[in-house]
């Protein structure tokens, strides 16, 4: 394969399952064994697999939490600020800081704020824009196998070690890809 | 998954306690009866509701549980079984309210004739094609029975279910049927028992404000029986997973609860009429106003904050406490529903000791009948689909 001496080259070697059970126990075994996973890709959505791959909570939470509470903030400061400070309005004779009749839109504000913050935050961690090539390290990511990952990093890669530890977990099939980055 | 099929035998330690409320709570009421009867119907009113709707959210829960094809909670089960099981005592409970009619429901003076001032009353009047002894009774019969007859058929198909035989289908039916007709009846159940406290207000979110309690304090009671089986050694198969869900269940029907109640309140401080807003100026009367507060801390803020982190919602012994106060709290919210509307014929204006110990006596005759429900079974539903 010939490609220019500055784009980045990354190899995988891919592990491909047909079976969830065998596929979360090679994960465990890969770990065990020292090998880094580069990603797993399942058809749905396996529980157990998190755990098993070591996986750190998601920090989205906090980015929600901090967005809602601003919006909630921003919202009942913005109402409060209109209505007592800025421009009395006499709403069926009802106080001016009438905070329960702010309640309804800071509680809108709040999860506009928090679902729209945390959207954002979504797609600029993942590193997802339109028109983003889509990486497709087999076609079989895309069908009924689930695929296990490892990228071949120089030097401390060992592969032959890798290979058979894939196929004794009892891979269907394995394969390799480059991909240029 | 490996069959579990053991059968949950209640300490002695527990049934002698359960048995002793019982006792404590009775004699509390006997004595309250000679002391201040209308007080005394406000506490059976309570009771009665409370532990019906704990009983009636278990045959909720299973129902939207089947409709929805859910299969996390299999496990648990046999819980929202047995709170049902206490229906038929609801339902005698329930009916004892006839003798008290005069003493809690103004508008039934009408039949008593003596009282003028209902008499004269035209709203009252007009009311009466609807709020009259026979037809209240006529109803209360109807949906007891209605609810009784859908608790039987469930209980009977799952029973028949561990035996072998394929219940899935039948569950999807019943509950399909059972869950709109739940929705009326219960809504205009307590409308009939609760909110005809207060003939002359009106609200037209009340239904819903009350199934909102029954769901959260339902569930609050379903997770701390789980915690408490769990703690004397039963569900094995229960881990921090099903802990998780239960968890987030309370912690979002505690925020629905809120939401219901700030519905109600906004729009009648908003709109501020005076048919509607009589029921909250009693409420938030400086005698009742710190328990009106304390309401909405107890049922809402301090779960919610408690709640929010993921991990809270994992721990056996933090879900226990909040499940507590929520039990405690929606307590307190059936309490500011009836006591302040009879509070003219009463003295009460505070919760005595009378109030504690009448509860803790309804909450031992509901411990005894599900514990002896949860005994009748064993604590694992047998051949479910969901747990092969």
């Amino acid at each position: 394969m010939s490609h220019n001496n500055f784009a980045r080259v990354k190899d995988f070697l891919l592990g491909l399952y047909d079976d969830e059970q065998r596929m979360v126990a090679a994960v465990k075994t890969l770990r065990a064994a020292g090998f880094a996973i580069y990603d797993v890709y399942t058809p749905y959505a396996v529980h157990s697999l998190d755990g098993a791959m070591g996986l750190k909570r998601s920090r989205l939470g906090i980015v929600t939490f901090i967005a809602g509470l601003t919006g909630l903030i921003l919202s009942l400061t913005f109402q409060f600020w209109t209505n007592v400070i800025d421009w009395h309005v006499n709403i069926g004779g009802k106080p001016d800081n009438s905070t329960l009749a702010f309640i309804p839109v800071s509680f809108e504000i709040t999860i506009l704020f928090g679902a729209l913050t945390t959207v954002a935050a979504f797609f600029v961690r993942s590193r997802l824009f339109p028109k983003k090539e889509t990486l497709v390290l087999d076609p079989a990511i895309t069908d009924d196998r689930f695929v296990i990952a490892l990228q071949k990093v120089d030097g401390s890669f060992n592969e032959k070690k890798a290979h058979g530890l894939l196929v004794a977990s009892g891979a269907v099939h394995i394969a390799e890809k480059s991909v240029i980055t | 998954m490996k069959q579990n099929s053991e059968i949950f035998s209640p300490k002695s330690k527990d049934l002698n306690l359960a048995r002793f409320f019982v006792g404590v709570g009775l004699v509390a009421l006997l004595v309250l009866f000679f002391k201040d009867s209308h007080r005394a119907w406000g506490n059976v009113l309570i009771n009665n509701f409370y532990f019906l709707s704990l009983a009636l959210a278990g045959l909720l829960f299973m129902a939207i549980q089947y409709v929805a094809n859910a299969g996390w909670w299999t496990v648990l089960r046999r819980i929202p079984e047995s709170m049902m099981s206490f229906l038929p005592i609801a339902a005698g409970l329930m009916f004892t309210l006839f003798l008290g009619m005069h003493e809690l429901y103004h508008w039934s003076q009408l039949y008593n004739s003596m009282d003028n001032s209902v008499v004269y009353d035209a709203v009252l009047q007009k009311k009466s094609a609807y709020l009259n002894i026979p037809f209240f009774m006529l109803r209360m019969g109807v949906f007891l029975g209605v609810w009784i007859f859908f608790s039987k058929l469930f209980r009977k198909a799952s029973l028949e279910e561990d035996q072998g035989s394929q219940s899935h289908s039948k569950f999807l039916k019943y509950s399909a049927i059972f869950l709109p007709i739940f929705a009326v009846t219960f809504s205009l159940a307590s409308v009939d028992w609760i909110k005809s406290l207060e003939p002359h207000w009106f609200s037209t979110i009340f239904g819903l404000y009350t199934f909102s309690g029954l769901f959260l304090h339902g569930i609050a009671f379903m997770t701390l029986a789980v915690v408490l089986l769990k703690e004397r050694g039963y569900l094995s198969f229960v881990n921090e997973n099903h802990l998780h869900d239960l968890g987030k269940l309370v912690f979002a029907f505690s925020t629905f609860w809120a939401y219901i109640w700030f519905c109600q309140y906004m729009l009648i401080w908003y709109s501020n009429i005076p048919e509607e807003t009589v029921y909250y100026v009693t409420r938030t009367d400086p005698e009742w106003s710190w328990l009106f507060v304390l309401n909405l801390v107890m049922n809402w803020l301090v779960p919610f904050l408690i709640l929010m982190p993921r991990s809270s919602k994992r721990k056996a012994m933090v879900l226990k406490r909040v499940c507590l106060l929520l039990l405690v709290g929606h307590w307190l919210d059936l309490y500011l529903m009836v006591m302040p509307s009879i509070s003219h014929v009463t003295q009460v204006r505070w919760i005595g000791v009378e109030e504690i110990l009448i509860s803790l006596g309804y909450g031992g005759l509901f411990a005894l009948i599900l514990m002896r429900s949860l005994s009748a079974a064993p604590l694992t539903p047998q051949k479910a689909p969901f747990l092969s």
